[in-house]
């Protein structure tokens, strides 16, 4: 865009102001012809209404007229347009040359002489459009900066080299919670508290006199900051150094960080915290195991003719297995599975352990053993809480046996050559789900021949999964069992668990139990 | 673990996603506790075709779920189970207590 026609752009609207209808004519039919929007007014009063009307960007204004002159008509329009500058040009007469200085002073921007010449009237009317120009850019630029300045996240106050507030925007108002009256022209350590709201009128000092702390004061950091209530709070404070009218002015930036301090610091109680419990849960944790294993090793599972194995998958998983044998030869075990894991799993698997060595230990029968303890987990466990649990008991002679599962996978007798006699599956609920009628405590009886032996395993062996997501699954395991003699059997199985594991960690206790008949 | 709970007249389903264990304690209950006090629900139907695996702590959560739903009279379904999740609810023998489809 050319200059001539930003200026064309900028004055397109011209009060023509003279009491002379022929005068008006003249000036409107050459304004017209130049491309301008010409409004006309016969006197004071009018011009003043047509620029209320209108809003003109340039004033031609004559002086004499009758009612209210060309110097009164100024000076209001004046007084109306405040900040808002437009040129007034005054037409007069040569007779008139001694008040041009009164119309300057009322408010006048030029003067031209009548009859006036239309070039020197285009001239001047293209030179106060480009100034008009100008001053609009400028406009522009100021609305834009005062508006980014408005909007922005952060507060920003400018203050002069001795502390003085010069600007501040609404931001830098709602975080420090005064008004701009109040903020403007105060020194600005009232948003500081002590010691800093006494001791920086001294630090600016310093800065002008070129001292040390000079490079203190233009970084970014963190400060406090004290708000009208009386607030103290941290924030984030960048300082640059500017230069307004050749005066040192200070541009402070400011962030209010105390929010996101006050969620950092509580992030990291809620980590100390968190840390405490998994302690305290390591702890509880060890405990459950230490619990156990001093339960699983009591005597009777010392017994020569029972081979257990169990892989835990943490301390305690809440599988258990325990073993009795009586003084006359009877030979009682215990695969157990309870819900859930750690200490909660513990406490629920204790009582049953313990009159299953009692009972057990007095050669009660195993129908009796299992209301025993149904009827103690009924009382003690919440409902959701339950203990899987297969239980053999070999006669004295080895010659029969029986078997109770509820809630465990088959268990299975096998012979000596592998073959299997009989697969028991769980025909009861897990041990505490239910109160069992007479009918679900009967075990099954079974005749066992020479050299074969029970198996008895929790799901976590055939549902535990290898690298590839393929369950170990009871066809592999049983293949297993079968392919190698009593005695090899727990190897062969520890060896299929380990290599079905291989790297990974283990998913859930792992326990076998092989009772020898 | 997700549950996605959907109404279909007095059916209330569940649908159970990925592994249902331990960890699915809070959304299981998120799913099913609304449900006791919704009055045209009379059934609830626990979806378990998308559920890859069960365990006991799941089977317990069940007990609890049929703790709160037999005295306000809703009954409960169970549908969709593969193979091991089906093996896992007979060897607790879950299907005398709970209607399993196909079990």
């Amino acid at each position: 865009m050319s200059a001539a026609s930003e200026t064309r752009h900028c004055v397109r609207r011209i009060l023509v102001v003279d009491d002379q209808r022929t005068n008006r004519l003249i000036v409107n039919t050459l304004l017209t012809k130049c491309g301008f929007d010409v409004v006309e007014a016969s006197n004071g009063e009018e011009a003043i209404e047509q620029y209320l009307r209108e809003t003109p960007d340039i004033i031609l204004m004559d002086v004499t007229m009758p009612g209210m002159d060309g110097y009164e008509a100024t000076r209001r329009i004046r007084a109306l347009a405040g900040e808002h500058w437009l040129p007034i040009i005054f037409i007069s007469a040569l007779s008139e040359t001694q008040d041009l200085t009164t119309g300057l002073e009322a408010g006048g921007d030029d003067f031209l002489l009548k009859p006036f010449n239309h070039t020197v009237l285009l001239a001047k009317l293209n030179a106060f459009g480009r100034t008009l120009d100008m001053q609009h850019s400028v406009a522009e630029a100021r609305r834009q900066a005062e508006a980014i300045a408005e909007n922005i996240y952060e507060g920003i106050v400018v203050i002069d080299e001795t502390g003085l507030i010069q600007s501040c925007n609404s931001r830098a108002r709602s975080l420090f919670g005064y008004t701009g009256d109040e903020m403007l022209g105060s020194n600005v350590n009232m948003l500081m508290p002590e010691p800093y709201h006494s001791a920086h009128d001294g630090y600016l000092a310093n800065f002008a006199s070129g001292g040390q702390s000079r490079m203190a004061v233009l970084c970014e950091r963190e400060v406090l900051g004290k708000r009208k209530n009386g607030e103290v709070f941290l924030m984030r404070l960048g300082v640059s150094q500017i230069e307004v009218q050749g005066k040192l002015n200070f541009l402070g930036v400011v962030r209010d960080i105390s929010a996101r301090k006050a969620a950092e610091q509580k992030i990291l109680e809620q980590t100390v915290d968190l840390q405490r419990y998994q302690e305290e849960q390591e702890i509880e944790r060890s405990l459950a195991g230490e619990l156990m294993l001093r339960q699983i090793d009591r005597k009777g599972t010392q017994c020569p003719r029972v081979h257990r194995w169990m892989l835990p998958a943490g301390h305690f998983s809440g599988d258990a297995i325990a073993c009795e044998q009586t003084p006359d030869g009877r030979l009682y075990a215990l695969l157990a599975d309870a819900t859930g894991h750690g200490l909660a799993a513990a406490v629920t698997v204790l009582p049953m352990l313990t009159l299953f060595y009692r009972l057990a230990g007095q050669g009660a029968p195993l129908a009796e053993i299992v209301r025993e303890i149904n009827i103690e987990l009924r009382t003690i466990l919440p409902v959701g809480r339950f203990i899987g649990a297969a239980l053999v008991c070999v006669e004295a002679n080895a010659q029969s046996a029986e078997v109770w599962v509820g809630g465990m996978p088959d268990v299975l007798l096998l012979s000596d050559a592998g073959e299997i006699l009989a697969r028991i599956p769980s025909w009861n609920f897990a041990l505490g789900t239910i109160d069992f009628s007479a009918a679900d405590l009967q075990p099954q009886k079974l005749t066992t021949p020479p050299n074969s032996q029970f198996v008895l395993y929790s799901d976590g062996v055939v549902d535990m999964t290898d690298a590839a997501g393929e369950f170990l699954g009871e066809a592999r395991l049983e293949a297993a069992l079968c392919a190698h003699p009593p005695a090899q059997r727990l190897a062969v199985v520890q060896a299929l668990v380990a290599e079905c594991q291989g790297e990974q960690a283990a998913q859930d206790d792992v326990s076998l139990l092989l009772v020898d008949c | 673990m997700s549950c996605v709970v959907t109404h279909e007249g007095p059916v209330a389903s569940i649908r159970i996603q990925g592994r249902f264990t331990f960890d699915s304690h809070q959304p299981f209950r998120e799913a099913y506790l609304p449900l006791v006090d919704r009055r045209d629900t009379k059934i609830i139907r626990l979806d378990l075709a998308e559920t890859s695996f069960i365990d006991s702590s799941s089977l317990g959560m069940l007990l609890l779920m049929r703790e709160r739903m037999l005295p306000v009279g809703k009954a409960i379904e169970i549908s969709g189970a593969n193979e091991l999740v089906m093996k896992l609810l007979k060897i607790a023998n879950f299907h005398k207590m709970f209607a399993v489809q196909g079990a």
